[in-house]
């Protein structure tokens, strides 16, 4: 009974580990209908962010994720202008490889930069690495970064239904025509959508770097994992990138204890499982899986 | 454009026909330093698998991320049919591409529902659920992590002693994929998958049986990917999970296509005559002094080709040419999804 | 203080000429093939036994180079086995190189391997452990380090004769785990330990392989709780042996030992993640952290210079057994095997390399030299076992190598490891 609940908070809070990396990729996915393959590489950045803050100055990443946020937002921005706005009316294989190129461009310029040594911080005191609640260890690295996820998410939905510019980009994400007809400028929320979207990456890889390892290749560890959450979750629907992250960790958990070399099979055996029996993912838009990328 | 009973060819395809032959079958006769002769070797079957993957990817317009599952099960079958059982890789490769046959027929069911990035999704997952199960099997089965294959040249044994005879088996094993995708898309098989490209819905109205010609695209797209698995296999004499069932090759394939041109014949053979000569070039100059400093213009440059040629170099060779004639280039096509 | 100055002057000498040397034809330098990941996911290890290589060359070049040549690298980045073929056969085809040291990575090695002996270019496998890879019948090809299966089976060894009693536990009830990543490199060692285990009879009560790129080993962990582990045997790459020995603290696991082969556990990395909880892991592989007075004067003497002029060329970087391995390689090749050939000639080269007779104790990492006549395995090195304390890695046996005064075991509890080794 006690491993079972351990395995249920560990699957849990890896789960939102898993929500939060995905956020942002989920944002520019549903919306912009853009497929990101330099999500890992952002995610890298961020990582990096956080850890080149704690070494230089001192300050914790989990304070000083929003600082990351805006920084990742006027990335984002360079992100959409420099590169994306010119791929957005064009195939979609386009964006595909464009955005493949960036990450490696990206990966490997910071392979030059920092050189491929892993990168840690410590941030936890020694002796507070995880607090033990009725018997069962919960890691505190991960659970301030499902406090995180938590609180993003709702930031994140309730910016998305009461703001205006917020239910515009709902808008742009259920159908860009009937957006345009009413007023809104899809290019304004384009830019807007990227902006936020990788500050939210940026955030996750800070607020995930105490629980990880900085590196050039971080990104590879987790874009397949980050893609897959999205996609079960269902396209554009933030909570379900919260609900898909969720049952992918708890799933992943329960299966690294008992076969772990299975461990990773477990999200791609999950995510044919579902698209075979709901392929619009779990709260995504019914028929989403049918548009096509041409 | 003539129909010439069932294939409709003309004489523009000559140019093609010639390029086609010259490069797969003189030029491995005529190579001889063994540099050159390795890279025409990767650029054959390079080719040969991007036009694989282009019937299912570029023509029926099924964007699958996963052709590294039938690369691997062709690599090893063939591997483990001529290691333990001493059967010649020309029936293991039989053998690779019927089972690959049957994985497509079995995934088809779910997978065909999908589209877009959710079958690129899906097709991902099979490759790496297939990757992680092979690694996983060696619980169970007495198999060694990776394979090498002893090198003892012989031509039942497809192990040859220099590479020009390497180069001629890729050459003809290309020529075959292009054949297939040439008749392929220029017979009626070929309009019924364009159309199920452009629009599906509309193809489906109008009578056309979706499944049945996708899933013909697809098989014959397994079975031929599984080939250039055994003939890679063949080559470099050493598999293991990790490399045959890579990500890498997965991507690299649609890559191909589309820097040669997507849909087209000849285009996944111009995206490998590019893209491997480049690689090597880029790892020759920059690859040996500061670590990654050849992949950043790596990156740059397909973020760069990708944006200006979107239809590839084909594509944009096409444009050129109508211009040059004094015809208005073709629109490009404006595939927002309003 | 002698040889420091003549070496670093002999340095500036050669930089001095470095110009007039690039203009010089290509037969008048000493050029070597160097094949190495430098990028891409094992680049860390792959730039660290490039260092190493670095370092012999310049060692070499301030002596004059080989055969009266400036040594040249002539270096690609391999990151993976799929580059592995072209390469090694650019190396061979377009630079010409006769010799070609590599691979850190097994799955490297075999393709690489592969090519030059096809082409009669002898290869030197400094670190790729892999059994198969000398299994092929080679000629061409030599490995300096001891095969993986033979790692895992010294580091059950080590286990069950000192480990075990160590921690005051018997043979038959210690439970033992052996963890290992998926790859080659892990599968091989995590054998080679079973197979040691089942002949003594050990309880060996978990054998589990996981792939090193995971987010997530806290379901192991808890494994290893659920099962009342007293030992772990490890093979991990770096980023999972943080991962592992974080939640294993995370999650209070206690264990009596812990002991790793190499990788992730004998790296710097490992210990600035970990804090003081390094302390007291185990580690069995190669090491440059051993006792020169178990060396002869000149090794050690040779040692005291790697280990002086190492930080002094790369920013105040501290050499790592991957650095040790790779320098071990090069300067061996470069001093002596090439010379004893004559010249590049590779049936000389060969030669020279299975003439090689050096006993126990003439290199960095404590080896020695002789290649099989067979396999041409060095049958001269053996995995050293350090255990991590005050957050260095310290040699502790086989006995005269080792450098800490002492040994504890069982480990500590989380936390209460800061007196570890005193």
């Amino acid at each position: 009974m006690q491993v079972l609940l351990q395995l249920l908070i560990s699957g849990v809070l890896l789960g939102a580990v898993y929500a939060l990396g995905a956020l942002g990729l989920n944002l520019i996915f549903g919306v912009a209908k853009v497929v990101n393959f330099a999500h890992g590489e952002f995610l890298m950045l961020g990582m990096f962010a956080g850890y080149w803050l704690m070494t230089l100055t001192g300050i914790n990443p989990y304070y000083g994720a929003p600082l990351i946020g805006v920084a990742f937002f006027l990335l984002g921005l360079l992100f959409y202008g420099g590169l994306m706005r010119f791929t957005i009316y064009k195939p979609e294989l386009t964006q595909v490889f464009a955005t493949l190129g960036l990450g490696i461009l990206l990966q490997n310029l910071a392979l030059m930069a920092w050189s491929a040594d892993y990168r840690t911080v410590q941030v936890m005191p020694p002796g507070f690495e995880s607090i033990n609640f009725l018997g069962v260890f919960v890691p505190t690295n991960r659970l301030v970064a499902a406090g995180y996820a938590a609180v993003i998410l709702g930031a994140v939905i309730v910016f998305l239904k009461t703001t205006f510019t917020g239910r515009a980009i709902e808008a742009v994400s259920q159908d860009l025509m009937a957006a345009r007809l009413m007023g809104v400028n899809p290019n304004r929320i384009f830019l807007i959508t990227f902006g936020l979207g990788i500050a939210l990456t940026g955030v996750a890889g800070a607020v995930l770097v105490p629980s990880f390892y900085a590196f050039p290749s971080v990104g590879s560890f987790f874009v397949l994992v980050s893609f897959v959450v999205v996609v079960l979750g269902g396209l554009g629907s933030v909570a379900g990138t919260a609900l898909g992250g969720l049952v992918l960790g708890i799933v992943e958990t329960g299966t690294g204890y008992l076969a772990p070399d299975l461990k990773e099979a477990t999200h791609f055996v999950l995510l044919i499982l579902l698209l075979a029996l709901r392929p619009h993912g779990l709260l995504g838009v019914k028929g989403a899986e049918k548009e096509t990328l041409k | 454009m003539r129909a010439h009973g069932y294939l409709a060819t003309g004489r523009r395809d000559l140019p093609g026909l010639a390029l086609t032959l010259l490069v797969a079958v003189a030029l491995p006769l005529l190579v001889r330093d063994e540099y050159y002769a390795n890279v025409l070797v990767l650029i054959l079957i390079y080719a040969g698998l991007a036009s694989s993957w282009n019937l299912i990817g570029g023509v029926a317009g099924q964007f699958s991320l996963g052709h590294s599952a039938f690369f691997g099960i062709g690599a090893y079958s063939s591997t483990i049919l001529y290691n333990y059982l001493g059967v010649s890789p020309w029936l293991g490769l039989l053998v690779g591409g019927v089972i690959s046959v049957a994985l497509a027929a079995l995934i088809s069911f779910p997978v065909f529902r999908m589209r877009g990035v959710f079958f690129a999704m899906a097709t991902l997952a099979v490759s790496e659920t297939i990757r992680i199960l092979v690694i996983y099997a060696r619980k169970f089965v007495p198999l060694p992590y990776s394979i090498s294959i002893n090198y003892e040249p012989g031509f039942w044994r497809m192990i040859f002693e220099d590479r020009s005879s390497y180069a001629l088996l890729a050459g003809c094993y290309f020529l075959v994929c292009a054949a297939v995708t040439f008749v392929l898309t220029r017979s009626y098989t070929g309009y019924y998958l364009r159309a199920i490209r452009d629009n599906e819905d509309a193809a489906d109205a109008s009578g056309i049986h979706i499944r049945r010609y996708k899933l013909l695209a697809f098989v014959v797209s397994a079975f031929l990917t599984a080939a250039g698995g055994t003939l890679m296999a063949q080559y470099i004499l050493y598999i293991e999970p990790g490399t045959v069932f890579s990500m890498e090759l997965s991507v690299d394939l649609p890559l191909m296509s589309i820097l040669g041109g997507i849909g087209t014949v000849l285009g996944p053979f111009v995206g490998a005559l590019i893209l491997i000569p480049l690689r090597e070039l880029l790892v020759e100059h920059l690859g040996g002094t500061l670590p990654g400093a050849h992949l950043v213009l790596y990156g740059l440059l397909l973020i760069l080709i990708v944006i200006l040629l979107p239809n590839g170099l084909l594509g944009g060779l096409a444009r050129l040419g109508a211009r040059l004639r004094g015809r208005r280039p073709a629109a490009r096509p404006e595939v927002r999804k309003a | 203080m002698n040889i420091t100055r003549r070496g670093l002057g002999g340095l500036v000498g050669v930089g001095l000429a470095a110009p007039a040397i690039r203009t010089a034809r290509a037969a008048d330098v000493a050029k070597i093939g160097v094949l190495l990941p430098l990028s891409g996911p094992l680049a860390s290890l792959g730039n660290d036994v490039m260092r190493g290589m670095q370092l012999a060359r310049s060692f070499a070049n301030a002596q004059g180079g080989v055969f009266g040549q400036p040594v040249e690298f002539a270096q690609v980045d391999v990151p993976g086995s799929t580059e592995a073929t072209s390469q090694a056969q650019r190396l061979i085809s377009s630079e010409r190189v006769k010799v070609i040291v590599g691979s850190y990575a097994s799955a490297i090695s075999f393709a690489a391997s592969q090519v030059a002996e096809r082409n009669r270019v002898v290869y030197f496998e400094q670190g790729a452990v892999a059994d198969d890879i000398t299994a092929r019948g080679f000629k061409y090809l030599f490995r300096f380090i001891y095969p993986s299966s033979e790692l895992g089976r010294k580091c059950a060894e080590y286990v069950t004769e000192k480990v075990i009693s160590g921690c005051g536990l018997e043979l038959g009830s210690a439970k033992i785990a052996i963890l290992a990543e998926n790859s080659n490199n892990g599968t091989a060692v995590a054998a080679g330990a079973k197979a040691w285990f089942d002949g003594k009879k050990a309880n060996l009560v978990d054998v589990t392989s996981y792939d090193f790129k995971t987010n997530d080993l806290s379901s192991v962990v808890q494994r290893h709780k659920s099962l009342g582990v007293d030992i772990v045997v490890a093979e991990s790459y770096t980023p999972d042996a943080i991962l592992y020995w974080r939640q294993a603290r995370e999650a209070g696991l206690k264990l009596k030992a812990m002991i790793g082969n190499g990788g992730g556990h004998n790296v710097g990395e490992f210990a600035e993640a970990m804090g003081d909880d390094v302390n007291g892991i185990l580690n069995t592989g190669t090491s440059v952290y051993i006792n020169p007075e178990a060396l002869t004067p000149e090794t050690a003497t040779l040692f005291r210079r790697f280990h002086d002029e190492y930080p002094k060329m790369f920013d105040g970087r501290k050499p790592s057994a991957h650095s040790g391995m790779g320098f071990n390689a090069m300067h061996t090749l470069l001093t002596e095997i090439l010379p004893a050939a004559g010249s590049m000639d590779t049936e000389k080269i060969r030669q020279a390399a299975l003439a090689m007779d050096k006993p126990v104790g003439t290199s960095i990492v404590g080896w020695g030299l002789k290649f099989d006549p067979k396999t041409q395995n060095n049958t001269r090195a053996f995995p050293t076992y350090d255990q991590w304390q005050d957050r260095q890695i310290r040699s502790i046996g086989p006995d005269r190598f080792g450098i800490a005064e002492k040994v504890t075991m069982p480990l500590p509890d989380w936390g209460q490891r800061a007196n570890v080794g005193k």
